[in-house]
C-alpha cells in the first residue's frame, strides 16, 4: 500500500519489526543455552531440535506476555526450556546418553565443536547423578552463570539453601571425577604407566 | 554485596575445565538457522482482539483446515501417523502457526518446505467444502476415497473409526442433540459437520471468552455423545482452564486428557503450555523441594 498513512505504517509495521528484531537477537544469544538445558535435563540428541523449536515457539507466542518484573528474559527462557524438557521426559523414555558423538557432522571448525560436545557429554553424564534440586542450582550457577540471588528468586529458595546445594553438588561431582580417575587407572592397568 | 559465593574456591580445577569446555556446546549454525526458520513470528500484542494484524492469521485457517481434516478422516490419520512432526506445528491451535503449516504466505526460504503441505491442505479444504454431500451420498464404506490405504495403519480409537461406527447407526437431522429423530441412510455427515462447527465456535471463543469456551467444552460430550471430536473438545477444555488462570484444574484436566487420549497430537503441546504457566509464576516445583538435598 503506497498510500498508507505514516500512522498506519507505524501501527502495523514498526512495532512488529522491532519485536521481530528483538526476538531474532534473543534467539541468537540464547539458543545454545536452550540446547544445553534441554540436553542436561534428559532430552535425547535426536529430539533436541524439535524440543528447542517448541521452546522458542512458546517464547514467540508469549513474547507479549512476558513480565519484566518477574525476572530476566533469560531466566524466563530457562524455565520454559526446563519445563519443555520435563514434559518431553514424561512423554518419552529416556534415550541412551552417549553413542551420539558418531552423528556429528564434519564442518570446518568441527574440531572445536567436537571437543565442546565431548566435554558436554561428560558433564551431562556427571550431572545426571545429582539430585534434581542440586543439578538445577549447579547448572544455573556454574554452567550458565546466573547469580545466586537470581537463582534463589527463581527457585523460591533462600540463598543459603542455594549455596548449600551448590556446595553439595560440586563436592559430589569432584568425588565422582576423582573416582573415575582412579577407576579408569585400575580398570585398564595395561594402558596406564605402572610405578612399582 | 555482603554475600559472596562461599564455595568459589571449592570448584575443582577439573570440573572448571569441564564446564568451560561444555559451555561452548550448542546447535550448529545450520541447526540453528533451520530452527529459526521454522518459528512463528513473535506476537507483539496479546492475541485476544481478532482484528489484529500480526498474531492472528492462524485460528480461522486452522479451523477450516482442521474441520476439513476431521471430516475427511483420512488426512487425520496422516497427521497422526506422521512420526516426526514437531508437536508445535502439529497442534497450532493457540499459537500463531509455524510458517509451514497454516499461515500467511511464507518467506522465500521456507517456501520449499511449504510445497508439500500446501496441496494437501488445499485438497483438504476442498473436501470440507463438499464433504457433506459426499458423506450423505456415499455408503459408509466408501467414505473418504483416499482413506483405504491409510486406515490400515494401527491406531488407537480414532475419529474415523468412530465416525464409521456412527454412520452404521443412523443419521440425524440438523439438530444434533435430538437423537430421537434419527433417520437411517443420511449418514453422519450432519452430525460431524455440526460437531465440527461446535468445535470451531468453541475455539473462536477460546480467545475472546475462555469462560464461554469452557462451558461449551464441558457440555460437548452431552451434546455429542458419539462425537468424533471429543478429543478436540477435551483439548479446548484444558486450554480454557489454562486461559482462565486455573492452574490446578488445568493440570488435572490435562492428566485426564492424556489418560483418555494417550496418542493425541495435542498432549505434548498442552503439557508445555500448562507447565509453562508455573514458570511464569516464577516457581519451579523442584526448587522448593528441600527434601532431596538433605544429604
Amino acid at each position: 500500500m503506497a498510500l498508507a498513512k505514516p500512522s498506519d505504517v507505524e501501527r502495523s509495521d514498526s512495532p512488529g519489526s522491532d519485536v521481530a528484531a528483538a526476538f531474532r537477537t534473543f534467539f541468537d544469544t540464547h539458543v545454545s543455552l536452550v540446547w544445553r538445558t534441554l540436553a542436561l535435563w534428559g532430552v535425547p540428541e535426536a529430539d533436541l531440535a524439535d524440543v528447542a523449536q517448541e521452546v522458542f515457539t512458546v517464547v514467540a507466542t508469549r513474547w507479549h506476555a512476558y513480565d519484566a518484573s518477574r525476572g530476566s528474559r533469560k531466566s524466563w527462557l530457562y524455565g520454559i526450556a526446563r519445563n519443555a524438557a520435563r514434559a518431553h521426559g514424561r512423554s518419552r523414555q529416556r534415550a541412551p546418553e552417549l553413542a551420539e558423538l558418531e552423528g556429528l557432522a564434519v564442518v570446518p571448525d568441527a574440531a572445536a565443536a567436537l571437543d565442546a560436545k565431548r566435554q558436554f557429554a561428560r558433564l551431562r553424564q556427571l550431572v545426571g547423578e545429582l539430585s534434581e534440586s542440586q543439578r538445577e542450582v549447579f547448572i544455573l550457577h556454574d554452567l550458565e552463570g546466573f547469580e545466586m540471588g537470581h537463582i534463589a528468586e527463581v527457585l523460591s529458595i533462600p540463598r543459603a539453601t542455594g549455596y548449600s546445594r551448590l556446595r553439595l553438588a560440586r563436592a559430589r561431582l569432584a568425588r565422582r571425577l576423582a573416582q573415575r580417575r582412579v577407576g579408569s587407572a585400575e580398570a585398564s592397568p595395561k594402558r596406564s604407566v605402572r610405578h612399582e | 554485596m555482603s554475600e559472596h559465593d562461599p564455595s568459589e574456591e571449592a570448584l575443582p580445577e577439573e570440573l572448571r575445565e569441564l564446564l568451560d569446555g561444555a559451555r561452548g556446546h550448542g546447535p550448529t549454525a545450520s541447526q540453528a538457522s533451520r530452527l529459526f526458520a521454522a518459528l512463528p513470528s513473535p506476537a507483539p500484542t496479546p492475541p485476544s482482539p481478532p482484528g489484529g494484524s500480526a498474531p492472528g492469521p492462524a485460528p480461522s485457517l486452522w479451523l477450516a483446515a482442521s474441520a476439513a481434516l476431521i471430516v475427511s478422516g483420512a488426512a487425520w490419520f496422516a497427521l497422526r501417523s506422521e512420526p516426526r512432526e514437531p508437536p508445535a506445528s502439529a497442534g497450532p491451535m493457540d499459537m500463531p502457526a509455524a510458517p509451514n503449516v497454516v499461515g500467511p504466505p511464507p518467506p522465500a526460504d521456507v517456501q520449499g518446505a511449504d510445497v508439500q503441505s500446501a496441496p494437501d491442505e488445499a485438497s483438504a479444504r476442498r473436501r470440507a467444502g463438499n464433504g457433506a454431500d459426499e458423506f450423505a451420498a456415499a455408503p459408509p464404506s466408501a467414505v473418504p476415497r483416499s482413506a483405504a490405504p491409510l486406515t490400515a495403519a494401527p491406531a488407537a480409537p480414532s475419529p474415523s473409526a468412530s465416525s464409521r461406527e456412527a454412520s452404521d447407526e443412523a443419521a440425524v437431522d440438523s439438530r444434533p442433540a435430538s437423537r430421537a429423530r434419527r433417520r437411517p441412510a443420511e449418514g453422519d455427515a450432519d452430525d460431524l459437520v455440526a460437531e465440527a462447527r461446535a468445535i470451531e465456535e468453541m475455539r473462536r471463543r477460546l480467545r475472546a471468552s475462555p469462560r464461554a469456551a469452557l462451558a461449551s467444552a464441558r457440555s460437548h460430550r452431552r451434546r455429542f455423545p458419539r462425537g468424533a471430536l471429543t478429543e478436540e473438545a477435551d483439548a479446548i477444555h484444558v486450554e480454557a482452564l489454562f486461559s482462565l488462570g486455573r492452574q490446578g484444574a488445568a493440570t488435572a484436566a490435562l492428566d485426564r486428557f492424556t489418560a483418555r487420549h494417550p496418542n493425541s497430537v495435542h498432549a505434548h503441546r498442552l503439557r508445555v503450555l500448562v507447565d509453562n504457566a508455573s514458570v511464569e509464576n516464577a516457581v519451579i516445583e523442584d526448587g522448593t523441594d528441600d527434601a532431596l538435598q538433605k544429604k
